[in-house]
């Protein structure tokens, strides 16, 4: 049973939101709402009303009918909600023939036009032309937006808008659907799995879990005084609750493991187009035992960067020293490299080959390398399985019996296997729930104090960097636009562009509106 | 949405396995590898007493102008279609799962080379590049599977190409390297495993045609001479009484239709749920 016996009551207009980890039922009761379950899940209701202006309140037997016209839905992936083949125009003159039987070019034309407008995208006649891979994230997400509106909703529903998208694009995003709700007067029904933007963004709260509501009630009064142990559990795990790394500063710095000198790399977008400059004279030291993160928006060269000193891309300039000699090229080249340095992935269900059983995973870096019999590194297998604290009988499962944040082990711990002095975190843990990410990056933390090696870290989370790293690289568009110790990069940003970053992040410090009216209410 | 024809869509959309035309494989399996067993009658003795008589209890399939029992000659010549077929499929396999392999994982120049080999191979009449290998190697089992197999190489070496560059994107691919697996590890562990669904899915499919291939070619007269039995020639010998005798060609050919389209069936359903990757 994905939702179980949940009661939701939507005010007008004020924002709810509803909270969860990934599986909790979150996304499956917005559906529900709207009647887009599949057909082997059976719903049952036993109120569904919708309040109309004057406040009365209607039972509503088929929530398809509500679809578009009562209720919008601001789908989850921005990418995927719009069909690639068809233009933005076509998108809304779609919407505008079923919704409001619309069917004149120029009347939908003009009307796409003000609501584009409306949610502040610029060039609008240029974008009613594109497809939509040719916008941006964030200007896709306005796109849905709008669309959401065409048939003039009362109530949105927002199922994690702005969980793809940078953190200052998330934070225009939601300001302007603050906006919009003020300004028509809308509810909206924002599902996350971010607590800091539920607090930010809601006057009121529902926490789930396992398909079933944990806690309900104001924001503020959630997050001030949390009843239930989930939601102590999850305010406890959100990242800006994690301690600071304390500050280093040795007299002496130890060795630099890892360096790279004014690094560059280009890549041609094709024949009219000027080369894209994905990494452009790069400095960078990690030093023995540290930690140094990289941030930045997506597109910034993070992951360029990253590929350049793992020597899974070739610079085009510059050097990269390993060790105070230059990385060079080749199998031996390679396989020293692959002793010293390694890599964790971002998405441990895709970097974990899933036919294999745990044990062999982990082993294979030591076969690889021909270390020790097949008994002896098996048996180094299980002891790498209990340093990241699973237990051994999970040698024999394979990646697909496993969640996300015990594959998220399982790779660290293949990456320990050659006992590197470097290893490189590629956002570790954005694809795994609040929770989780809290166990895992205190793993890291304490599996760094035990083993000694440095943690080379891409994130764009904020709170991870300020935990993790005592040094911070903050890159935009291939260059770095600030580098220090993290907690100067923290307090005092000399750049405006990482003041901005730094501002964008929503923090836990509820800010409610008061005086909710009621407007639709919803019992199962 | 409901889909209009339920009970020919079901194999190719997931549902139940196709038990009817594992039934008719089992058969002709069985009757290829133990002819002798399941045959009542010797398919080359001749009865000049009992010539073309119609089906009957008898004689289940009727029997041939020179008496022979046609049901017994059936059976028999399952033995040469088939096998010749599944030593073509062998050939095709392995010929085009390594340049599949090859050309995918390895890409820029190799690619190229060995995908204007398939393309040229691709270009022609899959009966023609057969007619002309056999016409100039000459007839025997393998000759024909060499001859009957090299048309299916283009199919298998293009899936195959596709879906090692699939499963070569995936990050434990490239992870795998990132430890320092030697190339060929890489390649045997964690690529080709996961290429098995779908080529395996078009094996099937593709014995379905090599089947009817080899079939063609002895009924031009390429392939199993008479008087030893096998479907293609049975189906061309039957064609001089088909005015008087319509069981010594319709029968035969039904028998390979039925092998043909049970092949097919079992190509499209779907493989096993815990091999697909991901």
């Amino acid at each position: 049973m994905a939702v179980d016996d949940l009661s939701l009551t939507v005010p007008a207009g004020c924002t709810v939101a509803l909270v969860g980890e990934s599986g909790s039922g979150k996304s499956t009761t917005l559906h529900a709402l709207l009647g887009m379950t599949p057909r082997s899940a059976t719903v049952g209701y036993r109120l569904l009303e919708v309040r109309d202006h004057a406040g009365t309140a209607l039972r509503v037997d088929d929530p398809a009918r509500l679809r578009g016209r009562s209720i919008g839905l601001i789908p989850q992936d921005p990418v995927r909600a719009l069909d690639p083949l068809i233009r933005v125009e076509r998108h809304f003159a779609e919407l505008h023939r079923h919704l409001l039987g619309i069917s004149g070019r120029d009347e939908s034309r003009q009307r796409a036009l003000d609501a584009l407008e409306a949610v502040g995208v610029d060039r609008a006649p240029l974008r009613l032309r594109q497809y939509p891979h040719e916008l941006s994230g964030g200007l896709r997400q306005r796109l849905l937006i709008c669309l959401a509106l065409v048939g003039e909703p009362r109530l949105l529903l927002a199922d994690e808008p702005t969980s793809n998208l940078d953190t200052s694009v998330q934070r225009r995003i939601l300001d302007l659907l603050d906006h919009l709700r003020a300004q028509r007067g809308l509810s909206v029904l924002l599902v996350t799995h971010d607590l800091a933007v539920a607090a930010e963004r809601s006057a009121e709260l529902v926490v789930m879990r396992h398909g079933r509501v944990v806690e309900a009630g104001g924001t503020a009064t959630v997050l001030g005084d949390p009843q239930a142990p989930y939601t102590r559990q999850l305010l406890a795990s959100a990242p800006s609750r994690l301690p600071a790394r304390p500050v280093f500063r040795p007299h002496q710095p130890p060795r630099i493991l890892l360096e790279a000198r004014e690094v560059g790399k280009s890549f041609s977008g094709g024949r009219r187009t000027e080369p894209v400059h994905a990494v452009a004279d790069v400095d960078l030291q990690l030093h023995h035992g540290q930690t140094v993160a990289v941030v930045g928006e997506s597109g910034a060269g993070k992951s360029t960067l990253l590929r350049l000193l793992t020597g899974l891309e070739r610079a085009d300039r510059g050097t990269i020293l390993v060790d105070g000699r230059p990385l060079g090229s080749g199998r031996t080249a390679r396989a020293g490299l692959a002793r010293r340095v390694q890599l964790v992935y971002q998405n441990p269900a895709s970097s974990l080959n899933p036919a294999l059983p745990i044990g062999r995973i982990i082993a294979e870096p030591l076969e690889a390398h021909r270390v020790g019999s097949a008994a002896a590194r098996s048996r180094r297998a299980r002891a790498l399985l209990e340093q990241v604290e699973l237990p051994e009988q999970f040698a024999l499962r394979r990646p697909p019996q496993l969640s996300g944040g015990q594959l998220q082990r399982v790779a660290i711990a293949r990456a320990l296997a050659l006992e590197p002095e470097v290893v490189v975190l590629d956002e570790p843990v954005s694809a795994l729930d609040q929770v989780v990410q809290h166990a895992l990056l205190r793993l890291l933390l304490s599996l760094q104090r035990r083993l000694g090696m440095a943690y080379l870290l891409v994130s764009h989370d904020m709170g991870v960097v300020r935990a993790m790293a005592d040094e911070a690289l903050v890159m935009r568009r291939g260059r770095v636009e600030e580098r220090g110790a993290t907690h100067d990069v923290f307090t005092t940003p000399t750049s405006p562009y990482t003041r901005a970053l730094l501002d964008a992040v929503p923090t836990l410090d509820p800010v409610g509106d008061p005086a909710p009216q009621e407007e639709g209410t919803a019992h199962r | 949405m409901s889909r209009p024809f339920p009970a020919l869509t079901r194999g190719a959309c997931g549902g139940r396995r196709p038990w009817a035309a594992l039934a008719i494989l089992g058969v002709a399996g069985a009757a290829a590898a133990l002819p002798g067993l399941v045959a009542p009658r010797d398919p080359l003795a001749e009865d000049v007493s009992r010539r073309l008589l119609a089906p009957s209890l008898h004689h289940p399939f009727g029997t041939d102008e020179l008496g022979r029992d046609l049901f017994s000659r059936v059976i028999h010549g399952a033995q040469a279609s088939l096998s010749t077929g599944l030593l073509a499929l062998a050939f095709a396999f392995g010929v085009s799962v390594l340049i599949g392999l090859l050309a995918g994982y390895l890409g820029g120049a190799v690619d190229r080379a060995l995908m204007a080999v398939v393309d040229v191979l691709l270009a022609l009449p899959s009966l023609l590049i057969s007619l002309l290998i056999v016409a100039s190697l000459g007839t025997g089992p393998l000759n024909l599977a060499v001859a009957v197999g090299l048309a299916s190489v283009p199919a298998f070496a293009r899936v195959t190409r596709a879906e090692v560059m699939r499963v070569s994107s995936q990050p434990f691919v490239e992870a795998a390297g990132g430890f320092g697996l030697a190339r060929r590890r890489i390649l045997v562990r964690h690529v080709l495993p996961h290429t098995r669904g779908p080529i395996t899915a078009l094996a099937a499919l593709e014995l379905a045609t090599i089947v009817l291939s080899v079939s063609a070619l002895s009924f031009l007269g390429y392939g199993t001479r008479p008087p030893d039995p096998e479907w293609g020639n049975l189906i061309a010998t039957g064609r001089d009484h088909f005015a008087t005798a319509w069981w010594l060609t319709s029968l035969p050919g039904a028998v390979l239709a039925a092998v043909v389209v049970a092949l097919h069936r079992v190509g499209r359903s779907p493989g096993d749920p815990g091999t697909s990757l991901v």
